[in-house]
């Protein structure tokens, strides 16, 4: 069974880019533009890895991150944060987060890490 | 041979007459000249014909006033016309060559004793010396008596013996009063040593110049001048006296006290200037303001009501206040509503007197709101309005008096300028406030924009690595490995242009940990075997203590930049050397190219904003790299430098120290 994983990001192109990736690699990406409509779709599942991306338009990943780190049915599941504000980078470090992408990133970079999360 | 008695006697009188020193001639009936003495022919400058000449031997005559006689008419020929002749006459001789004598002429007839004319004689006395001391003596006397200054003159027991109209104009006294009076009627008794003194330098013959003093006058006012003492001799050189020359300084006292003021005000003037220009702190440059306002205005207390805006950008109003050359407060906001400072200038443009405070309890309340109980009782006020260039009341000044009589003498021009300068003042405030507003957008956008510019770049890098995977050929690979690298270049650009907003709003942020520097470095030179295919880079001293406590990324930066730098700038070498070197208290970093070096002038500049050595316009970048390195290794508490000579290479170096101090982490 293909292993799920979510990703919130509100640029279409980059939630494209990293589903292509995602899929060649044999995931089955689930993709979310913003908060609201992760919040409301994003439960039905419980991905084996979350991918979320700081600055969102109704939001902060960082708070998502929290609020999945602290729940109980959640906080073993492995999130990567990604944001093109490298200063987040130290940020991502005081949180629960797993890792931290800087944008732009190099796709094998991403890879490594979305198969390090997985134990792969 | 015996001569007779009349012979006897008639040869003494020729000789009497021929000897005297006084001119005299005769003349026959006829007027014709008879006989002269030398005495005449000196007078006349001539030795005119006997029997040849009619009246007189002169030369030429003129009146006292100037006007020629002829000789018909001189005095001569009118006595023996039988003509009025006045006694002591005078007439003015003119010799041939052009001297002019004054002479008293004293023609008389000899008759017989039928009343026959037997001819005449005269006599001319020289009074030329004689007039000349005489309008000497006139003309001294009238510059004495019209003179400004006092003229007096003292024996050596100083009593006065001469008092010009300028003395009685000074001191008081008239001539009458004074002269016989001893000298000392007109020196405070503390000085009266003061004149032994000057007695003692008279009488050893020595001048006292322009001595300045303090006299007495006849009403008991003191009043300052300046003495000029000269001794008097006689005729024989003996000191008879002494002559004094005394002016009323008063003024000129009071011009050099007025000169002071002024000057004292300008430095003011040029002090508040001076903190205006150089500070941009306002709170700091109003209260330097009033309280020297209020010290130069001698006023007891002093407020200065200004507007600025707060670190929220709202407009409150502030004060700033004085009392008695002691600032006792800081400058504070106050919660008043300036609709009463408006209310005090609403009906005038200038300056308000408040001559009596109980008729203004409402500018009263302003000091006790802003002074409170520590006020001392104000009774006179001074408000001053501080306008914008615009016209618009900005704030004003407010000196509070305890007595009159310095509040009427207090200098408005004074005070008029000072509220100009602290309009600028404010202006400029307001206008840094507007750029620093600006400024901060302009940061604000360069961080939302760099932020904007990544997102496209990252799809843009992320497709380019799909394709590099793809079978693709030769010239494909080639410019996909180009177009990956310039992506790169793009994105260090950004981040530059992102690190120097930050650094400009002040926002660098550092993030210090402690990790070992050797292995940093040892990581970054790898990186650069992948990616530089023209340069080495070696590394020496690599084995010792390397652990510092700093922004592991931050320093990465730097190395990052030196040795690109290092390779950019030596094309024509291939190698790099990087050493390290650690004490106890610091580690440093070396970069050693073999590059074409750099100026002294270069190396001056080289760590400026967007400085670019000239002549490397293939050299590309915005000349931040080193700006940037400068401000993270200062911020590390550290030191950068570079040495270079021209074409034998440069060796860039940092360090920093191993620990951080407390108050930076």
């Amino acid at each position: 069974m293909k292993k799920a994983i979510h990703v919130l990001e509100d640029d279409a192109d980059i939630s494209e880019l990293i589903a292509f990736l995602l899929a060649e690699s044999g995931y089955e990406a689930s993709i979310f533009n913003n908060i609201a409509s992760f919040k409301q779709h994003g439960g039905k599942s419980v991905p084996a890895l979350l991918i979320i991306d700081i600055m969102l338009p109704d939001g902060n990943g960082l708070d998502i991150c929290n609020a999945w780190k602290t729940d109980p049915a959640t906080k073993h599941i492995p999130i990567l944060l990604m944001s093109a504000y490298d200063d987040y980078r130290h940020d991502v470090r005081a949180s629960k987060a797993n890792g931290f992408i800087s944008k732009p990133f190099d796709i094998e970079v991403f890879m490594d890490e979305v198969g390090r999360q997985l134990g792969a | 041979m015996s001569s007779t008695r009349a012979e006897i006697d008639n040869r003494l009188f020729r000789d009497l007459f021929l000897a005297s020193p006084v001119a005299g001639y005769l003349c026959d009936k006829e007027g014709y000249l008879l006989a002269y003495n030398d005495a005449a022919a000196a007078l006349w400058g001539r030795r005119p014909e006997i029997g040849k000449e009619q009246w007189c031997g002169s030369f030429a005559i003129y009146g006292t006033d100037g006007q020629p006689v002829s000789l018909d008419t001189c005095p001569m020929a009118r006595a023996m016309r039988g003509m009025e002749v006045k006694e002591r006459e005078e007439i003015i001789v003119e010799t041939p060559d052009g001297r002019r004598r004054n002479v008293l002429v004293y023609p008389r007839t000899i008759k017989n004793h039928e009343g026959e004319l037997l001819g005449a004689h005269n006599t001319l006395i020289d009074i030329t010396d004689y007039k000349r001391q005489e309008e000497k003596h006139v003309m001294l006397s009238e510059i004495v008596q019209s003179s400004d200054d006092a003229i007096v003159s003292k024996n050596l027991n100083g009593i006065i013996t001469s008092w010009n109209a300028g003395a009685q104009r000074i001191f008081g006294y008239t001539e009458d009063e004074i002269v016989g009076k001893p000298i000392n009627t007109l020196i405070p008794p503390y000085l009266t040593s003061e004149e032994i003194m000057i007695i003692g330098e008279i009488k050893e013959g020595r001048k006292i110049d322009h001595y300045q003093t303090i006299r007495l006058t006849k009403s008991g006012k003191e009043i300052p001048i300046s003495l000029t003492i000269s001794p008097m001799r006689n005729k024989q050189g003996q000191i008879i006296g002494a002559s004094k020359i005394a002016r009323d300084i008063s003024e000129k006292v009071q011009r050099e006290q007025t000169i002071q003021f002024h000057a004292q005000k300008l430095e003011t003037l040029h002090a508040i200037g001076k903190v205006i220009s150089e500070k941009l702190d306002t709170p700091a440059i109003i209260q330097t303001v009033i309280d020297s306002t209020t010290h130069l205005a001698a006023a007891n207390v002093g407020l200065c009501f200004y507007r600025v805006s707060d670190e929220q950008g709202n407009s409150v109003l502030s004060v700033a206040a004085t009392r008695q050359g002691e600032r006792f407060k800081e400058s504070r906001d106050v919660y008043l509503d300036d609709g009463a400072i408006h209310a005090i200038f609403s009906g005038s443009e200038d300056i308000v007197k408040f001559e009596d405070m109980c008729k203004a309890p409402h500018v009263l309340s302003l000091f006790e709101a802003t002074v409170g109980i520590k006020s001392p009782r104000i009774r006179h006020c001074l408000a001053i309005p501080i306008r914008s260039s615009d016209g618009l009341l900005i704030g004003a000044m407010f000196f509070g008096y305890t007595q009159s009589d310095v509040f009427s003498t207090a200098d408005e021009d004074m005070m008029r300028s000072i509220a100009l300068l602290v309009a600028v003042t404010l202006d400029n405030a307001r206008l840094l406030e507007q750029v620093n507003a600006l400024n901060l957008k302009k940061n604000e956008f360069i961080a939302l924009a760099s932020h904007e510019l990544k997102t496209p770049l990252t799809t843009v890098k992320g497709y380019l690595q799909i394709l590099e995977r793809a079978e693709i050929d030769r010239i494909g690979r080639r410019f996909l490995t180009k177009a990956l690298k310039q992506l790169e270049r793009i994105n260090s650009l950004i981040a530059e242009l992102l690190d120097i907003s930050k650094i400009e709003a002040g926002k660098l942020s550092f993030h210090f940990e402690t990790f070992d520097l050797s292995e940093l470095v040892l990581d970054i030179v790898e990186t650069f075997h992948f990616s530089s295919q023209t340069h080495t880079i070696f590394v020496n001293n690599i084995h010792g203590d390397y652990t510092v406590e700093a922004d592991r990324q931050r320093i990465e930066q730097v190395i990052i930049n030196l040795i690109t730098n290092a390779i950019k700038y030596s094309p024509d070498a291939n190698k790099v050397t990087v050493t390290l070197e650690s004490s106890p208290a610091e580690v440093s970093v070396q970069v050693i190219d073999e590059g074409m070096g750099l100026s002294r002038e270069q190396q001056d500049r080289v760590f400026t904003r967007f400085y670019q050595v000239e002549g490397t316009s293939k050299m590309t970048g915005l000349g931040l790299g080193l700006y940037l390195s400068k401000e993270i290794v200062e911020r590390h508490g550290g030191h950068i430098g570079v040495n270079s000579q021209l074409g034998k290479g440069s060796t860039f170096y940092f360090s920093i120290p191993r620990k951080q101090a407390e108050s930076d982490l």
